[in-house]
């Protein structure tokens, strides 16, 4: 298979779907051109969570997004979890499925986060056999998205870019590249954001994420709850010029305004791209 | 260094107890811009935090009685007798009726559990299956003969509770952001239902009779049983209207999902 026969056409530009707006969309349907659901919200028996999905996903295309999957834990995979998400899958058909390159809990506990792993081979060997597991349990790729984090281990002999590398090509899976958790995570380590991009295979990428954050102290935390930042539309920028026309999504969870702000924030989004497009038709124009 | 299944549950520990001085620093990278500690600690209280939102969602008349102090002081307490166990955090709350009222200090003030109960069936019926429901229309088509030997499924979503304290009336304020009335526990304890219909969640109150007729039909009695059943409360003659009055009710609040009769 070649590198670009991986990746899906882009769905366009997106919002994570929330309950604030279910019934906005029902009644309003604005001009969305996909929708990512939080799978753990609809992995339910019945009520109001399916009840709108499944009307909502007449409307809009959909692709699910876990958070856990807990890919990097060292306690076997879960496997009702994953029954209970191949199940949702059915039902819903969506585009695609992703979770995280983290851990969120051992023992059976869950932490209900999305703990950052040590980026060694230990680590790799352990996440790649269980990326490759769950795609053969779902019958599909599935798109890991890179974490904000607040901390780096001793343990770790690589950086983050070369391990989510090796992570997707050694897997076999795709990504879905968090542009605010790169950022984010710039910050909280002082590296290079661009280094982070330039290790990134252009032909893995299904998917990019864009959201708020705000600081605590010298530190940035991943909250999702605030407008996209300009640093983070110019590492946008940076990310289209390097992957293409991708599926990019706006997240927001927290402090979630009515869907014409966000869909302002969309349009921003679009606009760059547009750009970004443009700029890179007329190099091609000139080299040709 | 440590493997990677060490690593994890150093840092899980750190996460679920902060100040037991669990050695995990050392695993962690200090630099200039915040100590492994600081770094750790970010971790440890978005835990509490998030953990704390989730269980505010789910027990907001709890939340209201308490106070805020000691509903964080509750919330920190359960967590560390019940950590999140399942991958969804909707069920992080199940076991806090039970923890209030075996709890030494909460077990005081029983009121809680009650009101916790009665919060966790609300949680329990927002997203249980979804079932059809017997309409009235139905009921008339069954034949005649056939009445005695009906019985009944409840709707998925239905679940029933003993309450002795005024749990409803608290419940119903703290929703509305009222005043809440004082806790008052009657002498009796009063049966309630909690379900969900189509998709709102509905609550109501039983007497003795219905409460009795409810529990036998749930556990597979017929309706003649029933009729008999309830001679114990109405004058035989009575019997057949009563029940009849109350099926219609359980149909038309749309408790029952089925009614199966001898082919």
């Amino acid at each position: 298979m070649s590198a670009t026969s991986r990746l899906r056409p882009s769905l366009g530009y997106g919002l994570g779907l929330r309950t604030a707006h279910y019934q906005a969309l029902l009644d309003e349907r604005p001009k969305l051109d996909w929708l990512e659901v939080l799978s753990e919200n609809y992995m339910v028996e019945g009520g109001k969570p399916l009840y709108f999905l499944d009307r909502i996903r007449a409307h809009y295309p959909l692709v699910m997004h876990g958070v856990s999957l807990s890919i990097g834990s060292s306690d076997p995979l879960n496997q009702d979890y994953l029954r209970q998400l191949k199940q949702l899958a059915a039902r819903i058909e969506p585009r695609w499925i992703s979770d995280h390159l983290c851990w969120t809990g051992v023992q059976h506990k869950n932490m209900h986060d999305l703990f950052p792993l040590p980026y060694t081979e230990e680590a790799l060997r352990h996440v790649v056999a269980r990326i490759r597991a769950v795609q053969d349990f779902l019958g599909q790729r599935i798109l890991i998205e890179n974490v904000s984090s607040y901390l780096t281990y001793t343990a770790s002999d690589m950086s983050e870019w070369e391990f989510l590398r090796a992570v997707s090509e050694q897997a076999d899976c795709l990504l879905l590249v968090d542009i605010n958790n790169i950022y984010v995570s710039a910050c909280n380590h002082n590296f290079d954001p661009l280094t982070y991009l330039d290790a990134l295979p252009a032909g893995r990428v299904q998917q990019l994420h864009l959201a708020g954050h705000s600081m605590n102290g010298a530190m940035i935390i991943d909250t999702h709850d605030a407008p996209v930042i300009d640093p983070v539309w110019e590492l946008y920028a940076e990310a289209l010029r390097r992957f293409g026309q991708v599926s990019t999504l706006i997240e927001r969870d927290d402090n979630i305004p009515e869907l014409p702000e966000l869909m302002d924030e969309l349009a921003h989004a679009r606009a760059i791209a547009e750009s970004v497009h443009a700029a890179s038709s007329a190099a091609t124009r000139r080299l040709a | 260094m440590h493997k990677l299944p060490t690593l994890q549950q150093l840092f899980q520990n750190h996460v679920l107890r902060p100040h037991s001085g669990h050695v995990i620093e050392g695993a962690v990278v200090s630099d200039a811009k915040a100590t492994a500690q600081t770094r750790l600690d970010i971790y440890a209280n978005a835990y509490r935090m998030r953990l704390g939102e989730a269980l505010e969602q789910d027990f907001t008349a709890l939340h209201t009685l308490l106070g805020d102090e000691q509903f964080e002081a509750l919330c920190l307490s359960y967590i560390d007798t019940h950590p999140s166990r399942h991958y969804s955090l909707r069920h992080l709350g199940r076991h806090m009726s039970t923890f209030l009222r075996e709890h030494d200090f909460y077990a005081r003030q029983p009121v809680l559990a009650e009101l916790a109960a009665f919060e966790w069936m609300m949680v329990e019926a927002f997203d249980a299956a979804d079932s059809d429901v017997v309409t009235l229309h139905d009921l008339a088509r069954l034949p005649a003969e056939q009445w005695g030997q009906l019985r009944f499924s409840a709707h998925p979503s239905v679940q029933r509770l003993e309450l002795f304290w005024n749990v409803p009336a608290l419940w119903n304020t703290a929703d509305q952001q009222h005043d809440m009335p004082q806790p008052q526990r009657d002498a009796n304890a009063l049966t309630w239902l909690v379900w969900r219909r189509e998709l709102k969640t509905w609550y109501r109150s039983l007497g003795a009779e219905e409460a009795w007729a409810w529990h036998a039909a749930c556990a597979g009695h017929d309706f003649g049983e029933i009729c008999s059943g309830l001679c114990r409360w109405v004058d035989e003659e009575r019997v057949p209207a009563t029940a009849a009055g109350m099926l219609q009710r359980w149909i038309n609040d749309g408790l029952v999902s089925a009614i199966r009769y001898p082919a």
